[in-house]
């Protein structure tokens, strides 16, 4: 009788076990797939993002060099927000896009152009926009709240985030398309830089929380 | 007469109250329909969300490969360290566009750190032939391709233009000395690192798209940079 309910107990732990092996295989065959894309976008020496939301950064990286990297603050993801292969940037939208200053000559007859331009500069970025990944993904960057104000409209937005992506994901369905989201918080600064330096065509990586963070090997020399 | 007038006017008040806990009860049921719509919808964005994945043609055309753990750690390791075996083992440069900063780095290690002037970003049209300008300092990966000690300045179109002073046909009159600096150093498609007359606005976005450097830093640069050195611009 006493084997007998030692048995179930027993199934318990080997189902258990069989699982757990099975999520490290997972997470390793997770690692193997990120390494994999980050070697062939590594190879073509063109600059590429990675966003690493298991260690919390966001590094700009050329030939598996880390050229810059800036912390992430806090981040939310809807969905799937995977880039494997790497998704090149479609799009960067925001509310007030930097513009160029634009001088008109005419070289039939030159005239020098009566004002100076003024730079396009870090400053002339935006700290709160939305970038669009050619896997349909969409990526949220936010500045960092800093003042208890900020602090408050922050929190409100939560509910309303996460009350409005199931409605955005029937809509995206409807059309065809998952909708997956992440929301990065930065400093202002980070947010700016990021804008600055992550362009149409630049391809981007994304490594998602628990993604084998034991299991992957580190890249000698690349700041992990 | 009054009895009739009392029935009739007890009768309009029972339909009254019937009539508004009718609607009273549409409304309720009204919302409870909207309510449960709501939480439908809102159940079913979160299943597509979490259930649906994102649709990924290699993952999808890719055979599934059996290992085991070992292996996978084997190859996760290789290819860390063929990511590794791109790095530069050398000195390279790092240009940020953004600070106006040249770093000469070896590994993670800053060897120098430079104040530069890169690119304005300004746009310059050309009614007459169409033709436009960008002047950003082109980002990427780079090599240093050239080293030309006491530079000549070519002038291009647009710094004729620019100046309102009509393009030269002769190419001897494009030729202006001691504007470049002491050195130059060619990363490729007429850019360079070159030294500059406005000392006093380095750290600021105000050239045309090449790197400008302050005399002591290009000059180092200069000895200790070979040709074919690797120039990262971000």
């Amino acid at each position: 009788m006493r084997i007998a309910l030692l048995l179930p107990l027993l199934f318990c732990l080997s189902v258990g076990t069989i699982r757990a092996s099975d999520s490290h295989l997972t997470s390793l065959q997770q690692v193997n797939a990120l390494l994999q894309a980050e070697y062939e976008l590594s190879r073509t020496g063109k600059p590429y993002l990675f966003i690493d939301l298991s260690e919390q950064h966001v590094r700009l990286k050329v030939s598996g060099l880390s050229l810059t990297d800036w912390p992430i603050n806090g981040f939310r993801r809807w969905g799937n927000p995977s880039a494997h292969p790497a998704a090149g940037l479609v799009r960067k939208h925001s509310l007030d896009e930097p513009e160029r200053d634009v001088q008109v000559v005419n070289s039939a007859a030159p005239v020098a152009p009566s004002k100076k331009a003024k730079a396009y500069e870090l400053s002339d970025m935006p700290t709160a926009y939305r970038m669009r990944l050619e896997n349909g993904t969409e990526i949220t960057v936010r500045p960092t709240p800093t003042h208890w104000l900020t602090h408050l409209r922050s929190a409100l937005a939560i509910p309303f985030w996460y009350l409005s992506r199931p409605l955005i994901s029937d809509w995206k369905f409807l059309r065809g398309s998952p909708y997956n989201e992440l929301a990065l918080s930065l400093t202002e600064h980070d947010a700016r830089m990021l804008y600055w330096a992550f362009n149409e065509g630049n391809l981007c990586l994304i490594r998602l929380p628990g993604t084998g963070a034991a299991a992957a090997p580190a890249v000698p020399g690349t700041n992990r | 007469m009054n009895d009739w007038k009392n029935s009739l006017h007890c009768r309009w008040q029972k339909v009254q109250r019937l009539g508004s806990e009718r609607s009273r009860s549409v409304i309720r049921i009204a919302l409870m329909c909207l309510l449960a719509g709501f939480v439908f919808f809102e159940l079913l964005g979160c299943y597509l969300a979490f259930r649906i994945s994102i649709p990924v043609a290699a993952e999808a055309a890719a055979p599934t490969v059996v290992r085991t753990a070992e292996q996978w750690q084997a190859s996760n390791a290789r290819l860390a360290n063929k990511i590794a075996a791109q790095l530069p083992k050398e000195p390279y440069l790092v240009v940020d566009t953004a600070a106006n900063r040249v770093t000469l780095r070896q590994g993670d290690t800053i060897l120098r750190d430079m104040p530069a002037s890169c690119g304005s970003g300004n746009v310059l049209e050309d009614t007459s032939s169409g033709r436009r300008w960008v002047f950003d300092t082109p980002r990427g990966q780079h090599r240093i391709q050239s080293k030309v000690a006491n530079p000549l300045w070519i002038k291009p179109d647009w710094a004729f233009l620019e100046e309102g002073k009509p393009v030269p046909t002769n190419p001897a009159e494009r030729a202006e000395p001691g504007v470049m600096g002491d050195y130059a150093l060619g990363i490729g498609n007429g850019y360079f690192l070159h030294g500059t007359l406005y000392k006093r606005m380095l750290g600021r976005n105000v050239s045309h798209g090449c790197v400008r450097l302050g005399d002591e830093d290009l000059a180092h640069l200069y000895r200790t940079v070979p040709i074919g050195t690797r120039v990262f611009i971000f």
